[in-house]
């Protein structure tokens, strides 16, 4: 079974389609990345895979469970990292944890347990009685990316999760997000082109809402005919008029 | 039931961090108690007297739980956490309760303080506070509906300060500081429309042990807060399609 299927996934709003007709097949296990422009639909995309957003058409199945038939079930095979570091400020960083796996399901005793663990492979274990707001910006998204992780989903999604860190922070994270690789199925997002080639198994650019190009990081040079590749990134989501207006 | 349980212990602990419910949720109150009483023992004016001034400000106190709700609602949709709420399985009515609940044994305690305070400028203790605290219940309904709506309305930056006329008008038009009748005509029509100066009423004639005044004056109060509750509730999950 495939971790995630869409089928002619489609979100409008009023007259403006953001995803225009999205299939597309991840599989268990794979680090995949979604690159696009500001606008390009892929948080669109998340917030319909995460049944936080119905579908104008088209349907996606995660983990083989319908998100427009059977939300419920297949929320409980994912988690989220939003863009935003999403964590409760007054809460310390065991209570920000055990509070996710409480939502999903776990006793109390469970999630003191499972905080326990996910604390511990964050790096989080000293800080565990520190209300979130007084963590730095890289230690939140490291918390944020916990939070997702403790209820072990079968797919993560992070939209941009290290949007607005420092470079030092952001390397730091790249390496947590890394170590995740093989363990369970990521969906990134992400506006750094390095990061989506240095860690995506396979990568999809949108565009216009529609997927544009898809492969590892050299298919998609090569498809490109470039030499990098943000080359290829701005190569492949080159619109029509700027194609026409560089003629 | 444990979903919900877990998200009103993070609403009631981020809440009772906070230092602004204390200023202003306590602290007000109890300094414009203190102030009018002492007002009260130099210049002695009727609706001033500790009876009506005790359950006028129980009721005025309330107003407070509004902001409380709609600030940290609106923080929660700036900060995405009500996303990341909204992504997990937790049903609708179960982060709706989760967010409202909490709110309730907070507006009990500080209508618990208010009348304790006004032990000290001579409220007799008697089981009608008791009533009293009852009978404010819609009127906390009231204010937790009004926070949620404000919550899911207004962003983190506009939360305080539209909440901040709320509290305003609950203050102004809720009959504690000045008699109604004393400016009248379509005034007071208009206030006799709204639900604040039936709260004060509902909890001053509870306190005063005049029962069958109760009843009008929390009908309107309940009236209100039903149909805030349900516009509150029917916006919050169109915002969570919305997403």
């Amino acid at each position: 079974m495939n971790a995630i299927e869409t089928t002619g996934l489609t979100k409008r709003f009023r007259g403006r389609t953001a995803v225009d007709d999205l299939n597309l097949t991840i599989a268990q296990g794979e680090f995949f990345a979604l690159l696009g422009q500001n606008g390009a639909g892929k948080t669109t995309t998340i917030r319909m895979l995460t049944c936080l957003l119905a579908p104008s058409a088209g349907d996606a199945l995660l983990m083989g469970e319908s998100i427009a038939r059977n939300a419920e079930a297949a929320k409980a095979h994912s988690n989220l990292s939003p863009q935003e570091t999403a964590i409760a400020q007054n809460l310390t960083v065991r209570e920000n944890l055990m509070l996710i796996a409480r939502l999903y399901g776990a006793n109390k005793a469970d999630a003191a347990g499972q905080a326990e663990a996910a604390m511990r492979e964050f790096g989080l274990s000293a800080r565990a009685r520190d209300r979130a707001k007084t963590l730095s910006g890289g230690m939140q998204r490291r918390l944020s990316i916990a939070m997702a992780l403790i209820t072990k989903p079968n797919v993560l999604f992070l939209d941009e999760p290290t949007l607005g860190l420092d470079v030092r922070a952001r390397r730091e994270l790249w390496k947590t997000i890394s170590a995740l690789k093989g363990k369970v199925t990521v969906v990134l997002t992400t506006h750094y082109l390095e990061e989506a080639e240095a860690l995506a198994d396979r990568i999809g650019i949108m565009h216009e809402g529609r997927l544009q190009a898809l492969g590892t990081a050299a298919e998609l040079c090569a498809k490109a005919n470039a030499t990098n590749f943000e080359d290829a990134f701005l190569a492949l989501t080159e619109s029509e008029a700027e194609t026409e207006a560089a003629l | 039931m444990n979903r919900m349980l877990a998200l009103a212990g993070r609403t009631g602990k981020e809440l009772l961090r906070d230092p602004v419910t204390l200023v202003f949720g306590v602290g007000l109150p109890l300094f414009l108690l203190v102030l009018m009483s002492v007002i009260q023992n130099n210049v002695p004016v009727e609706i001033f007297a500790i009876g009506q001034l005790a359950p006028g400000m129980a009721a005025f106190s309330l107003s407070f739980v509004s902001m409380f709700a709609a600030i940290l609602l609106a923080k929660d949709k700036s900060t995405s956490f009500l996303l990341r709420v909204f992504a997990s399985p937790a049903l609708p009515r179960e982060y709706i309760l989760g967010y409202a609940l909490p709110m309730l044994p907070i507006g009990a305690a500080q209508c618990a303080v208010c009348f304790l305070t006004a032990f000290c400028f001579g409220l007799a203790p008697s089981w009608n506070i008791l009533l009293a605290m009852l009978v404010l219940l819609p009127t906390a309904a009231l204010y937790i509906a009004f926070g949620l709506l404000f919550g899911v309305l207004l962003t983190d930056k506009q939360a305080a300060p539209i909440n901040s006329i709320l509290v305003n008008v609950a203050a102004l038009l809720g009959g504690t500081w000045f008699d109604l009748t004393l400016v009248g005509g379509t005034f007071k029509k208009i206030c006799t429309l709204l639900p604040f100066v039936h709260a004060t009423e509902s909890a001053r004639a509870a306190l005063a042990g005049n029962y069958a005044a109760i009843l009008p004056h929390l009908a309107w109060v309940s009236g209100w807060a039903a149909l805030l509750l349900v516009a509150a509730v029917l916006l919050f999950k169109k915002k969570m399609r919305e997403n």
